[in-house]
C-alpha cells in the first residue's frame, strides 16, 4: 500500500474527526489486505545481507573440489547452505551410481532406486521366488523395472538376499522422529546381526559380502555396542577380498570406516577417530560434511598424536585442511603447512578460493561500496586484520607462483594479480595480469583474467569524463562479461555515484543509484539542476543518454516547479513552469486549492463531481501570484483575497486535500512523528534522502489572520478565526512539546498559546451564524467553547 | 460481627502473618542442570544435601528451528542417571530459542506444545521408568529469551501447554525473566505462568572486549531495576543467580565463541599465552584449547563470578524484593551445576549468600 493510501486513515485524527466507524475500519482492514505490497527486496527495512561484490568465478576449480569441497569452505555463501541441504541427496546418489557401476550401467538408475530404495520386502521376496523358480516370470509390479528383470535374468540370488536383509535392517538404523523417545529395540538388532554374520559367510560375492559388513557393523553401533562394532570390524573386514570387491573403488569401505571412528569416539579415543574422520573427509566425497563435522580436537597433544597416524603427506596436509575449513579461521597458517607437506593438495586451491572470497568481503570496492556502513555495523567488515591478513596472504601466493610446485601455478599468479588490486596496488595487478595473459592457456582461466582486468579498469576509473562515460555505457550495452557476471552492474554505477560525487555532479551521482521517482519526495535543487544541465546538453555521452533516457526534461521542470512551490517561491516556481511549453502544462495534474473545508480529510475533496474549477500547475501558480497582488493592491476585497489565499496554502500543504500540488509523497505515518522533522524532513526506509512534506503553515496562519483582521464581515472573521486555530494546532504538532496520545486515536490536547484563534472565536464571534454551524460540525471546538 | 472484634480478628491476623514483613521468607537453594548427561556424583549429592538442595532444574532439551526440515525439533535430550537422584524433585526445563518462535507458523503452535509435553512425559518415563516412581517437582520451567515479536507466538505456546496438562491440575508453570523483561514489561509482555524466575546474570554487553564481565555488573542491574520492586512486576518471582566462568574469545576485536569453564590455569602457559591485563590475555602461538583452535593474536577474557560479588547481588536483589515473598517459598536457583561447583563455592558460603534474601 503507498503511503498516501494510509494518509488518509492518520488523518482522521484532526481535531474535526468523528471517529471511525466499525465498517470503515473493516473497510480500511480489507484495503490493507487487498492491496500490493512493494517492497524491494535489498532495501526493504529489515535488510541484513551482506552487501559487496565478487568476481571470483568457482568453475576455475577443479570440479570435484567446487561440489564437495567449495561448499564446505565457503561457509559464509549461499553455496554452503545449498550444500548441506543436499548431502543426503549426494549420498543417496552416490550409492546408486556405485550400484549402477557394479552392474555395468545396463540399468537405468530409477529401476535400480525404486529396488534399492522403495520396493516392499513382499515385492523383492516374491522377485526372489521368481528368480530361484525355472518358469516364474518376474512380478507384475515389477515387470517393467530393468533391474528387476536383471536380477530375474541372471539368477543374482545373492543380491536379492542382501537386499532383503539391508530392508530387515532399516528400521532400525534410519532416524528417528526426534519427538519420540523410542529407544532402539536391540534384541532385534542382535538378532539381525547374528543372521547377518550367517548371510555373509554364506554369501560368495565379495561386493555382497562388503555391503554385509557395512549393514552388521551399522547395526551394533547403533545399537550402541561400540565395543562389538569394533570387533566386528575387526572380525568381518579381513574377510572382505579387497581384489575382488573392488575395494578401492567403492563408497562403503568409508561408510564403514565412519561407523568405527563413532564407536572409537563412543570408547573415548577421540584421536583415533579423528584420524578416521580425515581419512573419510579425504577419500569419501559423499561423507565429507559429516566427517568435518565429527572431527573433533581437543588439545595440541591430541593433534600431536592424531598427526603422527598419519601415513603420508596428504593426509597430515588433510589434517590443516579440515583445521582451515573452520568458519573464522585464518587459512593462511594451514596453507602454508599444506604447501610445505603436499604443495599439489587439492584442497589448496579451494581455501585459496576460500581466503580471496574473504578479501573480497572486506576490501573490494570499499571506497565507494555505498553500503559499507551497513556492512560495517552488520558484519563488521572491514575486519580489522584485514591489512596485515593480505600482505600475508601474498606473501604466501607469491611463493607458491614463483616456486611453480603447485598444482597450477597459473591459479597462483591470477590469485596474486587480484590480491594485488585488492590492496589497492593497482599498477601491480595490471602488471601482473599483463605477464599471466601472455601464457595462460586455460579457456575459464583466461575469462576469469578478463573479469579481474574489467573490475581493474573500473575501479580505476579517476573522473566522469566523456571517455569513461563512453566506456562504462559500452560495458552496459555491450560487454559479455559485464552481463554475464552478477557484481558487475553494482561495482560500475557505485564505482561512478562516487565519481560523481567526487565532481559535484550530484544529479547523475543520484541517477546511477536510484531512480528520479526516489528523489521526488524530497528533491534536491543541484541535483536538479544538474540533471536539467544534462539535458538540455547537445552532445550528450552515451552514458549520460542511458541515464536520463526515461526522463525529459519537462518532469525534471515539473519537479522542480514543485519543489519551489513547497519552499514557497512561487515567482521562481512559475518561471521553472513556463520552461515546459504551454501544451504539455495539462499533463502535470489537474488541481483546485481554494475549496473552503473545515475538516481535515485529504481524501474527502478529491471527488470530480465536486469539483467546480481545476487549475493545472501554471494556472494555478498564476493565480495566486494574481491573488498575492490583489492582496495587497485591492484594499476592499484584501480580506477576501487572504481568506483564499490562507486556503490554498493550507490546502496544498502536507495537512490539505491537494497535497499534491506541492508534494509528489505523502506518508500518513508522518502524523506520528511531525515534531522530529528536520526542516520538514523524516527519514523513510525507501527514500534515501528522506521524505520532505510540507508542514510550515506560517504564510496560511499568517493569511488567516489577516483576512480576519482586514474583514468588516464578521462572518469571514469568524471563518478565518477558525483556519486559524487549524493552523495553529498543527503548528503545535511539530513543536518539541508536543507528545502524541498514547492510545485510541485521542485528539492531542493543545496548550494555551496554541489556543489564541480558537479562544478569538470563542469570545469575539459568538453571535455568528459560521460560530453556530462550527459548534455542530466540530466536536473538539464544541468541547473548548462549553469550557 | 462488631467493628472490635473486626479488629482483634485482624490484628491476630497480622502476628501470625507477618504482615508487617516480621517473617522470613523461607528461601529454598535449587539449581541448574544445563549438561546433556545428568550424573549427579556423591560429592555433588553431599554438597547439595548439605546446602539444602531439594529441587534441581534439569534441562531437559532445546527446541530449535530445523531449517532443513523446516520444523521445530528438539536438540541435547538429556541423558538422565537416577544415581544419587532419589529425593530430589526434578523440574523438567525446556529451552526454546528465539529463531524457532520466529519461523513457527502460528499454526503450529498448539502442535509444538503437544510434542514438548509429550517429550518431557517420554523422558521422565524413560529415565525414572514407572509414574509413580518419578521424582518429579509440580514444575515445569520454561526458558526464552522471547522479543516483541515472538512473545505472542511464545505466551500462546504456554498457554496451549498449560491446557495440555488439563483443568485442575496441580501444574505450576514458570518461565524465566531476562532482567530487560522485567523493566519494561508493559511491552515485552509477562507470560502466562505461574511464576517467573529472573535471571540475574547475563546483563553486561558480551560482545564488546572492554566490558569487566558481562556475567554479572550490578551498575547495569541497577538500572534495569532502579525503576520499581519486584512487587511491581506481575508475577512472583524467584531468583537464579550465577556460578558458572567462562573465557571469552575475540579475533580480530570481534566476538568469536563463549568457552565453558575456562579458568586462569591453562592460560598461565606462557609458552602459549601472555597476559595483557587482569584476567585478559593473548594467544601468543596457535594453539588448541578445549577443542577450539585459537590463532596467534586472539585475546580471551575471562568471566567468572566471585562470592563476594553474589553477595552484593543478593543485597541488591533483595532491596528490590522488599516485603515481598514474605513468608512464602522463595527458590534461589544457582546456574549451574557441575563438578568444579563443590570447590569454587563452599556451601557454607552459599548459605551466607541464601541468608540475605531471608
Amino acid at each position: 500500500m503507498s503511503d498516501w493510501n494510509k494518509s488518509w486513515i492518520y488523518s482522521n485524527r484532526n481535531f474535526c474527526s468523528r471517529g471511525l466507524t466499525a465498517g470503515m475500519l473493516s473497510a480500511i482492514c480489507l484495503t490493507l489486505l487487498l492491496l500490493p505490497v512493494e517492497m524491494s527486496k535489498a532495501c526493504s527495512p529489515f535488510d541484513r545481507g551482506f552487501h559487496g561484490y565478487t568476481f571470483i568465478n568457482m568453475d576455475i576449480l577443479p570440479k570435484s573440489q567446487q561440489t564437495t569441497l567449495a561448499p564446505l569452505f565457503m561457509r559464509f555463501d549461499k553455496l554452503y547452505q545449498d550444500y548441506h541441504k543436499t548431502v543426503d541427496a549426494a549420498n543417496r546418489d552416490d550409492n546408486l551410481a556405485e550400484w549402477s557401476e557394479r552392474f555395468c550401467g545396463l540399468v537405468k538408475t530409477d529401476d535400480l532406486a525404486y529396488i534399492v530404495y522403495k520396493a516392499s520386502p513382499e515385492e523383492l521376496e516374491l522377485l526372489g521366488t521368481a528368480t530361484r523358480s525355472k518358469s516364474l516370470p518376474v512380478p507384475v509390479s515389477l515387470r517393467d523395472n530393468e533391474f528387476a528383470n536383471y536380477i530375474w535374468k541372471q539368477k543374482c540370488t545373492e543380491t536379492l538376499d542382501y537386499l532383503l536383509f539391508a530392508k530387515a535392517c532399516e528400521p532400525h538404523v534410519v532416524a528417528n522422529d526426534q519427538w519420540k523417545t523410542t529407544s532402539r529395540n536391540k534384541e532385534a538388532m542382535q538378532q539381525l546381526i547374528a543372521s547377518g554374520k550367517k548371510q555373509f559367510n554364506r554369501t560368495n560375492s565379495a561386493y555382497m559380502r562388503l555391503r554385509y559388513a557395512y549393514q552388521i557393523i551399522r547395526l551394533a553401533h547403533y545399537a550402541g555396542q561400540y565395543e562389538e562394532t569394533l570387533e566386528l570390524y575387526g572380525e568381518l573386514i579381513p574377510q572382505v577380498d579387497k581384489r575382488a570387491s573392488r575395494w578401492e573403488q567403492s563408497i562403503i569401505p568409508w561408510w564403514i570406516l565412519g561407523h568405527k571412528a563413532g564407536a572409537l569416539r563412543k570408547m573415548g579415543n577421540n584421536v583415533e577417530a579423528s584420524y578416521y574422520y580425515a581419512q573419510i573427509f579425504m577419500h569419501c566425497p559423499g561423507k565429507r560434511a559429516s566427517a568435518y563435522q565429527s572431527f573433533f580436537i581437543r588439545t595440541d597433544q591430541e593433534w600431536e598424536e592424531c598427526f603422527r597416524m598419519c601415513q603420508s603427506d596428504a593426509e597430515r596436509a588433510t589434517l590443516y585442511a579440515i583445521r582451515a575449513a573452520g568458519a573464522e579461521s585464518k587459512a593462511v597458517e594451514e596453507m602454508r603447512k599444506i604447501y610445505e607437506l603436499d604443495p599439489q593438495n587439492e584442497n589448496l586451491e579451494v581455501l585459496l578460493v576460500q581466503e580471496i572470497r574473504k578479501m573480497e568481503r572486506n576490501l573490494l570496492g570499499l571506497e565507494f561500496n555505498d553500503r559499507k556502513e551497513h556492512n560495517r555495523r552488520y558484519f563488521n567488515l572491514p575486519r580489522p586484520y584485514t591489512g596485515k591478513y593480505i600482505i600475508a596472504l601474498q606473501n604466501f601466493v607469491r611463493t607458491c607462483r614463483e616456486e611453480k610446485k603447485v598444482a597450477r601455478p597459473e591459479v597462483w599468479q591470477l590469485a596474486e594479480g587480484y590480491l594485488e588490486f585488492l590492496a589497492g596496488d593497482f599498477y601491480a595487478a595490471d602488471k601482473t595480469y599483463t605477464e599471466l595473459g601472455k601464457t595462460v592457456e586455460n579457456k575459464l582461466l583466461k575469462e576469469q583474467l578478463d573479469v579481474f582486468r574489467l573490475a581493474l579498469k573500473i575501479a580505476a576509473f579517476e573522473k566522469p569524463d566523456a571517455p569513461t562515460e563512453d566506456f562504462a555505457a559500452s560495458l552496459i550495452q555491450n560487454d559479455k562479461l559485464y552481463k554475464q557476471y552478477n557484481s558487475f552492474p553494482d561495482f560500475l554505477k557505485d564505482k561512478m555515484h562516487s565519481l560523481y560525487i567526487k565532481f559535484q555532479q550530484n544529479g547523475k551521482a543520484f541517477l546511477c543509484q536510484q531512480r528520479l521517482d526516489d528523489m521526488k519526495p524530497n528533491p534536491q535543487l543541484a541535483m536538479l539542476d544538474d540533471l536539467l544541465a544534462v539535458s538540455l546538453k547537445q552532445d550528450k555521452s552515451s552514458f549520460e543518454r542511458l541515464l536520463m533516457q526515461n526522463y525529459p526534461v519537462n518532469d525534471l521542470l515539473n519537479i522542480k516547479t514543485v519543489m519551489l512551490m513547497g519552499q514557497g517561491q512561487y515567482e521562481a516556481a512559475l518561471e521553472t513552469f513556463r520552461r515546459i511549453p504551454a501544451g504539455s502544462w495539462d499533463d502535470y495534474g489537474q488541481l483546485d486549492p481554494f475549496k473552503e473545508t473545515f475538516k481535515d480529510c485529504i481524501s474527502c475533496y478529491q471527488r470530480s463531481d465536486t469539483l467546480i474549477s481545476l487549475y493545472n500547475r501554471g494556472e494555478l501558480l498564476e493565480t495566486i501570484l494574481d491573488l498575492e497582488f490583489k492582496a495587497k493592491a485591492d484594499l476592499e476585497g484584501a480580506a477576501r483575497h487572504y481568506y483564499r489565499l490562507g486556503l490554498a496554502y493550507y490546502n496544498m500543504s502536507y495537512f490539505g486535500y491537494e497535497w499534491r500540488a506541492m508534494d509528489f509523497f505523502r506518508s500518513g505515518n508522518t502524523w506520528t512523528k511531525l515534531h522530529r522533522g528536520k526542516d520538514g524532513v523524516y527519514e523513510h526506509w525507501k527514500y534515501p534522502i528522506g521524505n520532505k512534506e510540507n508542514t510550515d503553515l506560517s504564510r496560511a496562519l499568517y493569511a488567516f489572520e489577516k483576512a480576519r483582521s482586514l474583514a468588516s464581515d464578521n462572518e469571514l472573521a469568524a471563518k478565518a478565526a477558525f483556519q486559524a486555530a487549524r493552523c495553529e494546532q498543527k503548528i503545535y504538532f511539530m513543536t518539541s512539546q508536543y507528545k502524541p496520545e498514547p492510545c485510541c486515536n485521542r485528539i492531542p490536547r493543545l496548550t494555551e498559546s496554541y489556543l489564541v484563534n480558537f479562544d478569538r472565536l470563542k469570545t469575539q464571534y459568538p453571535n455568528t451564524e459560521f460560530y453556530e454551524q462550527i459548534i455542530q460540525e466540530c466536536k473538539y471546538f464544541a468541547v473548548y467553547a462549553r469550557k | 460481627m462488631k467493628k472490635g472484634t473486626w479488629l482483634l480478628v485482624i490484628g491476630y491476623w497480622c502476628l501470625v502473618m507477618g504482615c508487617s514483613g516480621g517473617l522470613d521468607r523461607n528461601v529454598c537453594p535449587a539449581f541448574y542442570h544445563w549438561q546433556t548427561h545428568l550424573q549427579v556424583s556423591y560429592e555433588n549429592r553431599a554438597y547439595l544435601d548439605s546446602l539444602g538442595v531439594r529441587r534441581l532444574y534439569v534441562k531437559y532439551f532445546d527446541v530449535d528451528w530445523d531449517e532443513a526440515s523446516n520444523q521445530a525439533i528438539p536438540l541435547a535430550e538429556v541423558q538422565i542417571d537416577t544415581s544419587y537422584l532419589n529425593k530430589l524433585q526434578i523440574v523438567p526445563t525446556i529451552f526454546i530459542t528465539n529463531r524457532t518462535l520466529l519461523n513457527l507458523p502460528a499454526g503450529e503452535i498448539e502442535n509444538l506444545a503437544g510434542r514438548i509435553f509429550q517429550k518431557i512425559k517420554d523422558l521422565t518415563t524413560s529415565s525414572f521408568g514407572e509414574p509413580s516412581r518419578t521424582p518429579l517437582s509440580d514444575e515445569i520451567q520454561f526458558d526464552c529469551d522471547w522479543t516483541e515479536q515472538t512473545k505472542e507466538k511464545y505466551f500462546h505456546l504456554l498457554t496451549a501447554f498449560r491446557k495440555l496438562s488439563g483443568t485442575g491440575s496441580s501444574l505450576n508453570l514458570s518461565a524465566t525473566i531476562r532482567l530487560h523483561q522485567i523493566k519494561f514489561f508493559e511491552k515485552t509482555g509477562v507470560p502466562p505462568v505461574d511464576k517467573g524466575v529472573l535471571m540475574f546474570y547475563n546483563m553486561g554487553d558480551l560482545d564488546e572486549w572492554p566490558t569487566e564481565n558481562s556475567i554479572l555488573d550490578l551498575n547495569t542491574a541497577e538500572q534495569y531495576l532502579s525503576a520499581g520492586t519486584s512487587a511491581g512486576y506481575p508475577l512472583p518471582l524467584d531468583m537464579a543467580l550465577p556460578l558458572f566462568r567462562w573465557g571469552v574469545l575475540f579475533r580480530d576485536g570481534r566476538l568469536l565463541k563463549l568457552i565453558n569453564d575456562l579458568d586462569g590455569k591453562e592460560l598461565g602457559d606462557t609458552t602459549r599465552f601472555f597476559k595483557i591485563a587482569d584476567n585478559r590475555f593473548e594467544v601468543r602461538k596457535s594453539t588448541y584449547l578445549q577443542g577450539y583452535y585459537l590463532y596467534e593474536g586472539d585475546q580471551l577474557r575471562l568471566e567468572a563470578v566471585t562470592l563476594r560479588q553474589l553477595e552484593d547481588a543478593a543485597s541488591l536483589l533483595g532491596k528490590w524484593m522488599k516485603k515481598a515473598r514474605r513468608g512464602q517459598e522463595l527458590n534461589v536457583v544457582f546456574y549451574h551445576l557441575d563438578q568444579q561447583i563443590p570447590k569454587t563455592y563452599p556451601y557454607e558460603r552459599l548459605e551466607q549468600i541464601l541468608d540475605i534474601f531471608k
